[in-house]
């Protein structure tokens, strides 16, 4: 890939890498975002998007309302997100609301292998993530 | 300013309540202004550079015209040597010394504008530079921006729909809610295995008491008989 991925051949790209099962694929309107939803990690969405030389990956964590003590919370994001391997803690505003969110940034160019494995992990550390703070 | 910069003082200036993402609704605006300025300043700079190089040259057609003149009259001063005549020689010798001074002015002012140019050429490759950091932080808020339009999107239909979005906490719930549901269904299987009961409920119905269990009445019996109850643990 030199001109690097766009939502229609990361799609096509994707289907053939994933196994079956694992994962369901759906553009999302207007094809400017790809929507990965994986049936292991409970339907879990992962929504992608690639802008000139970026591919973005992220996945919604919890509402910030939600979250007691959200500034200790931040704080330990801050202080933990480098052991979390290839994902980054980030806030977003949905439809005015405050959400947590894990995603991940790769060079448009970067490998179907790159790409399948950012997915997976961020899958997994979003899990992971919702699980160690329920249980705090 | 840089734009991390004006990322930074946006977001303290605004009011941030609901995360109301301040940087992300300013930073194209600020991003577009820093564009149109390092190209503007990189315009100036060439059509600087263009009119630096165009005296330059006229200064280097100078010099070259000075050192022919030298040339010229340095022969002038030798024929006139040659033939004895001193004081013509002396003259002339005057005009090649006025032509040196000339040279060297010539020679100075060519160095200034070569010092101009190397530092206008500088100063294009800074804006250039800086024009290609402007492109890639304007993608990363683009790629950021669609990102942002496509999870409202996504929010909307699960709205719509009524079913729960996919997200971690979400999906932990789900999770956490088929693990329930097999451990039901292994414990469903498992006394269906065992035929209807588990052997001790199987027993009791075939009135086989369990022996180890002590009624009140056999604590009772024992306390009126005098006898101690058995401590717990020992048989």
């Amino acid at each position: 890939m030199t001109q690097g991925w766009t939502i229609t051949t990361l799609k096509t790209a994707l289907e053939g890498a994933f196994e079956e099962d694992e994962a369901t694929l759906l553009t999302l309107e207007g094809g400017d975002a790809l929507q990965v939803r994986f049936p292991d990690h409970g339907e879990l969405e992962v929504t992608v998007t690639v802008a000139g030389e970026q591919l973005l990956a992220s996945t919604l964590l919890w509402p910030r309302a939600s979250q007691a003590a959200p500034a200790n919370f931040e704080e330990h994001a801050l202080r933990i997100h480098k052991f979390l391997p290839l994902s980054t803690f980030g806030i977003t505003t949905v439809d005015g609301e405050d959400w947590y969110e894990l995603f991940g940034a790769l060079s448009a160019n970067a490998t179907l292998e790159d790409v399948v494995m950012e997915l997976q992990l961020l899958a997994q550390n979003a899990v992971d993530v919702a699980e160690a703070n329920a249980a705090a | 300013m840089s734009f991390l910069k004006k990322l930074f003082t946006a977001a303290k200036g605004a009011v941030t309540e609901a995360g109301e993402a301040a940087a992300d609704a300013n930073a194209i605006r600020i991003l577009d202004q820093e564009l149109r300025d390092a190209e503007t300043a990189n315009g100036k700079a060439k059509d600087q550079l263009a009119a630096i190089m165009g005296k330059k040259k006229i200064a280097e057609q100078k010099l070259e015209g000075l050192r022919a003149d030298y040339d010229r009259r340095m022969a002038q001063v030798r024929a006139a040597l040659d033939k004895g005549e001193e004081d013509l020689a002396r003259d002339v010798a005057k005009a090649v010394s006025e032509i040196e001074r000339q040279g060297r002015e010539e020679e100075g002012v060519i160095a200034t504008y070569d010092e101009t140019i190397a530092s206008l050429r500088s100063a294009v490759r800074d804006n250039d530079r800086k024009i290609e950091t402007i492109r890639r932080e304007t993608e990363t808020v683009k790629a950021n921006e669609a990102m942002v339009k496509a999870q409202a999107a996504v929010a909307a239909e699960h709205a719509g729909s009524n079913s729960s979005l996919g997200s971690a906490a979400e999906s932990l719930k789900r999770i956490k809610e088929r693990q329930e549901a097999q451990k039901a269904r292994i414990a469903a299987a498992d006394e269906l295995a065992l035929d209807g009961g588990s052997l001790d409920d199987r027993l009791a119905q075939a009135g086989i008491a369990d022996q180890s269990d002590t009624s009140a009445d056999d604590i009772l019996a024992l306390a009126r008989g005098g006898g101690e109850p058995k401590k717990l643990g020992q048989d």
